[in-house]
């Protein structure tokens, strides 16, 4: 490090870096923009939730309803992000790897679910497979309800969460361009053996970046989820139906309690992320490199 | 004329894409989008223009949409210098920057409305600070506004990331020794190359902004003309059991957001075949 | 026979088949106890299993399986109440000699909760704020129009009415309506287009301003243009009101202000009684077209008789709301309501009269806000 300053003095810079006020500057920005705007919510979600002690807190999310909770909501992101994941990768694929009329239609309507409001989502769901509904009505009639089930939070679930992976890896898929494809193919791969050997090393980090979004959201729904799902303790309530119904019995430590635990599971998405980024930081470095 | 539906093309997989696609965006989001429509259109479209044509319906839209981008724009800009700094440079604590991003979404959005409001309310921490210069946040739209910029926060820094991972040095050298200045090769080399994703993500966090309801309800105070929220409105109309009313309101919200959507979108093709991308 | 059947719509059971029922439900011995539930058909068995596997695999032992389950959909103030209800209610139930019922609670608005139950969440019971927002249910199908009749005091096992909530010693000395509308008092209460209390906020207000010879429909507009903040629910309200340090008086459901006394601190605030205010009395009913046996019927019926009994009359004074019956509550329970004018919803012609004239679309509760 020190040989390195040596042998080049300080003044000169490579020609693809910013100046260093500039450089510091940004990272300045950077650091209070989200201290602002993230950092300082959620020490307020963590002082909420230690205001009593860390016993209270941890006996608070003791209680069979908090497990519950926890478990329902991992069920569903285990079940709805992957479903998301497998769309996003066919609809980014279909979207980049062929041409054909109305592609901005089609990714407009990817989009959609973002536009909705997700109380309107919830809306969506009840009148399409609401026990008033045609379609809703022979189910529940079969004994398979949708809606204040299973399959209605895990289809809200997946309303919210819809265009996350598609939408993370189409920029991506478009910067890269088909020739790498079209190479594995003239020197005869199958298009499977093409897909795992030459796309999937390219979109990596960006199909990562979308799971993880797709995953923090999914776990962290809760307006269109409220809608379909009854609120039942211990049965339908997920995490964030039950931090709002514990807070609104005036149990704010077991409510910021159970949120700490959610904003942590989206961590623990994140550090895997750094695992992975550390694990494999030539590889990187040498992509960035070639 | 006579353009071909889907051009021919030596890739594979176009039927298993195409089926995935289609079918799961048929069942998951038009079958119900779908039923809301219908529900809409039973209603017809007089009634739809005569619940939204009202004062108290325009200034909520004006109100969500101008906010969202406001909110929009500002995470364009920040985003992009998040994700910039977060790849491009190695300093203590970026780990924690870039793990922060998320948590926008991770928080369920009740608990971030409360946890802004304590915040920003007052009697709260950023609060009073405002509250020496005269400046109030919590409960106008300064607080509306802060909301949607934290519900918008993950998208552009999330979808330009990786193509700033992306990019390759060689480019940036190449204009360099050329003759360009550093700021010449952001404005004409690299911001070109982000543009989409960063487009992609600015409509992805206006969207996101239009549709917030959780959050914004603890902050904005709800006086009707003046912090009244679309969103909310549809609450009002459900809570009368007016179905009706509400699908209309939401209609109205699912067409402006999908003009702007795919203005946006058609903006992005159009360039790519510009700039020569396929 | 092997027969799989699903309790409650997301736990599944297998076992031999003792018993099939006139309704299609089957029951079943698992080996521990028997359980009654609607069978799974074969072909989405995989499916079930295959969730069912996912939630074992993340750790999640079913929960405890009972006979008889019974899901009481109420409204947002109520929840420390039936919390304790239950309890008192499975312990006499088990007494009585019957098998130890599941009695699951949902809370939230009440309006929505009533939406829930109209698109199909299954409700046998219902324990709402508005007796308006069962006449919707009723409306639907799911019970008869008459149900207000079934049950004691108009089928309301309790009532609870509107009451303020000042700062400590009262430093703007307020002391009735009149004073809320007087230049730079704050007031805090919920929207009454989202919140059923604050309907009964209003329609007090518009009471109080009737028999003090003022213009009811000026007054109310006066006293909302004194409201800083709307927020969607009475918990938003008190919150804004205790934690936010908006306002200087916080209109709330009398057993909400004591359970803010109780839980946010005595020394911080006061309640004060205004001169005349609402009867808000929260029906209950039971949903007959969700019972799905007569066991579940007996169950269903026993839970509403049992809130009419002393005991469940103590509990309800207990958590802060005014009770019919007081010969087995704790005296400190009930002499702590003042005695004070109380004016019904009949006086203001009834729900559905109300709805129509004031909050719906249009109605003189906009028209603050939007003159016409």
């Amino acid at each position: 490090m020190s040989d390195a300053s040596l042998a080049k003095p300080a003044r000169f810079r490579p020609a693809t870096e910013e100046a260093p006020v500039a450089r510091w500057a940004m990272i300045a920005a950077a650091f209070l923009g989200l201290g602002i705007l993230v950092f300082a919510p959620l020490i307020a979600v963590f002082v909420e939730a230690l205001a009593r002690g860390v016993a209270a807190s941890l006996a608070s999310l003791a209680t069979r309803d908090a497990q519950e909770a926890i478990k329902l909501t991992l069920t569903i992101a285990a079940i709805s992000v992957p479903l998301n994941a497998i769309f996003g990768v066919a609809a980014a694929w279909f979207i980049t790897k062929f041409d054909f009329r109305g592609k901005a239609f089609l990714i407009t309507l990817i989009d959609l679910p973002f536009s909705v409001s997700p109380v309107v989502a919830g809306l969506c769901i009840v009148l399409m497979f609401g026990a008033n509904s045609a379609i809703g009505g022979w189910l529940v009639a079969q004994g398979y309800p949708i809606v204040f089930a299973m399959p209605g939070i895990i289809l809200a679930t997946m309303f919210v969460t819809f265009p996350f992976v598609a939408r993370e890896l189409i920029p991506v898929m478009i910067e890269q361009g088909r020739a790498e494809e079209e190479a594995a193919l003239t020197l005869g791969a199958s298009g499977w053996r093409t897909f795992w050997t030459v796309t999937i090393p390219n979109i990596r980090w960006a199909l990562l970046y979308g799971v993880l979004l797709c995953n923090a959201r999914a776990m962290g729904e809760f307006g269109a989820v409220a809608v379909v799902s009854g609120k039942i303790r211990g049965q339908t309530a997920t995490m964030p139906t039950t931090i709002e119904m514990l807070y609104q019995e005036y149990l704010s430590v077991a409510a910021f309690s159970l949120a700490a635990v959610l904003a942590l599971l989206a961590l623990v998405t994140l550090l895997l992320k750094t695992a992975l980024e550390i694990r494999h930081a030539d590889q990187l470095a040498a992509t960035h490199r070639h | 004329m006579g353009k071909p539906l889907i051009h021919r093309s030596p890739m594979p997989g176009l039927g298993l894409s195409m089926g995935i696609t289609l079918t799961m965006l048929s069942l998951v989001v038009l079958l119900p989008i779908g039923a809301l429509l219908l529900k809409g259109a039973s209603y017809g479209l007089a009634g739809i223009w005569e619940t939204v044509n009202r004062d108290r319906v325009w200034a909520a839209l004006f109100l969500s949409f101008h906010l969202s981008l406001l909110a929009a724009l500002f995470n364009l800009v920040f985003g992009l210098l998040l994700a910039w700094v977060l790849v491009r440079y190695r300093f203590p604590g970026r780990r924690i920057l870039d793990a922060a991003v998320d948590l926008p979404f991770a928080l369920p959005t009740a608990v971030a409305g409360i946890s802004l409001t304590a915040l920003y309310a007052p009697n709260g921490f950023f609060g009073q600070i405002a509250a020496e210069i005269g400046w109030k946040i919590a409960y106008t739209q300064w607080g509306i506004f802060i909301a949607l910029v934290f519900v918008g926060l993950p998208f552009v820094t999330r979808t330009v990331q990786p193509v700033v991972e992306e990019i390759e040095r060689e480019v940036e050298e190449a204009s360099a020794s050329l003759g360009a200045s550093r700021l010449h090769t952001i404005r004409h080399v690299i911001l070109p190359m982000l543009s989409p994703a960063a487009l992609t993500g600015f409509a992805l966090a206006l969207a996101r902004a239009v549709g917030e309801y959780g959050s914004v309800i603890f902050i904005a105070g709800n006086i009707p003309l003046v912090t009244e929220i679309a969103p909310l409105l549809i609450i009002i109309q459900l809570e009368e059991f007016n179905y009706d009313a509400a699908a209309a309101i939401g209609i109205a919200m699912l067409l402006i957001s999908f003009a702007m959507l795919l203005a946006i979108n058609l903006i992005q093709v159009w360039s790519r075949r510009r700039i020569g991308y396929v | 026979m092997f027969a799989t059947i699903t309790l409650a719509g997301t736990v599944t059971a297998q076992g031999p088949v003792l018993d099939t029922h006139a309704d299609g439900r089957v029951t079943i011995a698992d080996g521990l106890r028997r359980l009654t539930g609607w069978p799974v058909a074969r072909a989405v068995r995989g499916t079930l299993s295959a969730l069912a596997l996912t939630m074992l695999s993340l750790g999640a032992a079913p929960a405890p399986l009972q006979a008889e389950t019974l899901l009481n959909v109420s409204y947002d103030p109520t929840r420390e109440l039936y919390r304790e209800f239950n309890e008192a209610f499975t312990a006499w139930w088990v007494a009585q000699g019957n098998e130890a019922p599941t009695i699951e609670v949902s809370h939230g608005g009440s309006g929505s909760q009533a939406r829930a139950v109209i698109d199909g969440l299954e409700a046998q019971v219902l324990t709402l704020a508005l007796a308006g927002d069962i006449d919707r249910v009723a409306a639907a199908g799911k019970l008869p129009a008459d149900w207000q009749s079934k049950l004691p005091n108009n089928s309301s096992p309790y009532t609870s009415t509107i009451v303020f909530l000042v700062r400590e010693g009262n430093p703007e000395g307020i002391t009735d309506w009149g004073d809320l509308v007087k230049d730079g008092v704050e007031v805090i209460t919920p929207n009454p287009k989202t919140s059923g209390g604050a309907r009964w906020n209003y329609l007090a207000a518009w009471a109080w301003a009737e028999r003090n010879g003022q213009n009811p429909q000026e007054f109310v507009g006066k006293l909302f243009s004194n409201v800083p903040v709307l927020d969607s629910g009475a918990r938003g309200s008190t919150t804004t009101f205790a934690q936010r340090g908006i306002g200087d008086v916080l209109l709330a459901w009398e057993n909400e202000a004591y359970l803010a006394l109780k839980e946010l601190g005595e020394d911080q605030f006061d309640i004060v009684v205004p001169s005349i205010s609402v009867l808000a009395e929260p029906p209950v009913a039971l949903v007959e077209g969700n019972i799905k046996s007569d066991e579940q019927r007996k169950l269903a019926e026993a839970y509403l008789n049992f809130l009419y009994t002393p005991e469940g009359q103590a509990l309800a004074f207990k958590h802060f709301y005014r009770a019919w019956d007081a010969s087995a509550a704790s005296p400190d329970d009930v002499a702590r309501f003042p005695q004070l004018e109380l004016v019904d919803i009949a006086s203001f012609g009834g729900w559905a009269k109300v709805q129509a004239d004031h909050f719906a679309d249009g109605g003189i509760f906009d028209q603050i806000y939007v003159p016409k």
